[in-house]
C-alpha cells in the first residue's frame, strides 16, 4: 500500500536514470529547445530535463540569475506527473546536474562528434 | 446385449474423436481469424504512420521556408496524431517503437514552443539551427518506425 504521508524521494529515480544513461541504455534526444532533452521508457513514461532560469543570492547578498536543471516526468498522454528540482534531490550521489550533463552529452552525440573531430585533426 | 454395448462404446469413441477434431478445427480457425485481423491492423497502422511521416516532412519544409503559421498548425496536427497512435496501437508496436513515438511527440511539441516564442527565435530556423535539426530527427525517427512496421507487414505476407 502506498504511504502517502512520506515525501516522495526522487533520489533513487535520479540515480537510476544517471546509471542507465552512463551504461548507454537511455537514448536521450535533443529537442528544439537547446536546453532540453527527452527520453521515453517503458512505452508509457517520458522524462524531460531542462535548464530553467532561477534567481539565487550570491556571496554578497545580491540576487543573481542562475540556470538550474528541472526533471519532468510525463505520462503517455503528455501530462506532467512529477516535477523534480535540484533541491528536491537530497541524498548523496548523482544529482540533476550530473543527469543533465549525461543527457546533453548523449542527446548532442558529443562522443561521436569528438571522435570524428579527433580523426579530422589527425588527418591535417 | 454385449454387441449393443460394443457398438455404443465404439460410437462414443468415434464421437469423442470427432468432437476433438471439431474443437481443433475451431481453434485453428479462431487463430487464423485473429492473425488475419492482426495483419489488417498492422497494415492500417503502416498506412497511418505513412501519413504521419508525410506530415513530419511537410513540417520540415514549412520550417525551412519559414512559413511559421502553417508550421504551427502542422505541429498541432502531428501532436494529436502521435498521441492517438501511441495510445491506440500499443498492442501492435514494440515498446521501443512506442518510446520513439512518445519522444518524437515531445520533440514536435518543443518545435511548437520555439515557433510560438516569435521572431527572437528565428536564428533557430537556420538550416543548422536546433528547430530544423530536431524536425529532421523527427522525420527520420518516424521513417525508422514506419520501416520496422512495414517489415512486419512484409513478413506477415510471406507467411
Amino acid at each position: 500500500m502506498t504511504n502517502v504521508q512520506a515525501d516522495l524521494d526522487p533520489a533513487p529515480l535520479v540515480q537510476e536514470l544517471v546509471e542507465k544513461s552512463k551504461s548507454g541504455k537511455l537514448k536521450w534526444e535533443a529537442t528544439a529547445d537547446r536546453r532540453a532533452f527527452v527520453v521515453s521508457v517503458g512505452g508509457n513514461t517520458t522524462f524531460r530535463i531542462r535548464l530553467v532560469e532561477s534567481t539565487d543570492v550570491d556571496e554578497f547578498g545580491q540576487p543573481q540569475s542562475v540556470q538550474i536543471p528541472v526533471l519532468i516526468m510525463l505520462d503517455e498522454k503528455g501530462n506532467t506527473l512529477w516535477e523534480i528540482r535540484s533541491r528536491d534531490v537530497k541524498a548523496k550521489g548523482p544529482g540533476l546536474y550530473d543527469l543533465f550533463s549525461m543527457a546533453r552529452r548523449i542527446g548532442n552525440k558529443l562522443d561521436e562528434r569528438i571522435g570524428s573531430a579527433i580523426s579530422a585533426l589527425r588527418q591535417l | 446385449m454385449d454387441a449393443f454395448n460394443l457398438v455404443a462404446g465404439i460410437a462414443s469413441l468415434v464421437g469423442l474423436v470427432f468432437s476433438f477434431l471439431a474443437f481443433w478445427q475451431a481453434k485453428s480457425a479462431s487463430t487464423a481469424a485473429r492473425e488475419a485481423r492482426d495483419a489488417v491492423r498492422i497494415r492500417t497502422l503502416a498506412g497511418e504512420l505513412e501519413v504521419i511521416c508525410v506530415r513530419a516532412e511537410q513540417l520540415l519544409d514549412l520550417l525551412l521556408y519559414r512559413r511559421l503559421p502553417e508550421a504551427s498548425l502542422r505541429v498541432g496536427e502531428l501532436d494529436s496524431l502521435l498521441s492517438e497512435i501511441s495510445l491506440r496501437e500499443q498492442a501492435h508496436l514494440a515498446v521501443g517503437q512506442v518510446n520513439s513515438l512518445l519522444t518524437v511527440r515531445e520533440q514536435v511539441s518543443s518545435i511548437g514552443d520555439v515557433i510560438l516564442r516569435g521572431p527572437a527565435e528565428l536564428r533557430n530556423l537556420q538550416p543548422d539551427g536546433s528547430v530544423i535539426a530536431t524536425s529532421r530527427r523527427v522525420a527520420t525517427t518516424l521513417r525508422e518506425v514506419l520501416g520496422a512496421v512495414k517489415s512486419k507487414v512484409e513478413s506477415e505476407d510471406e507467411k
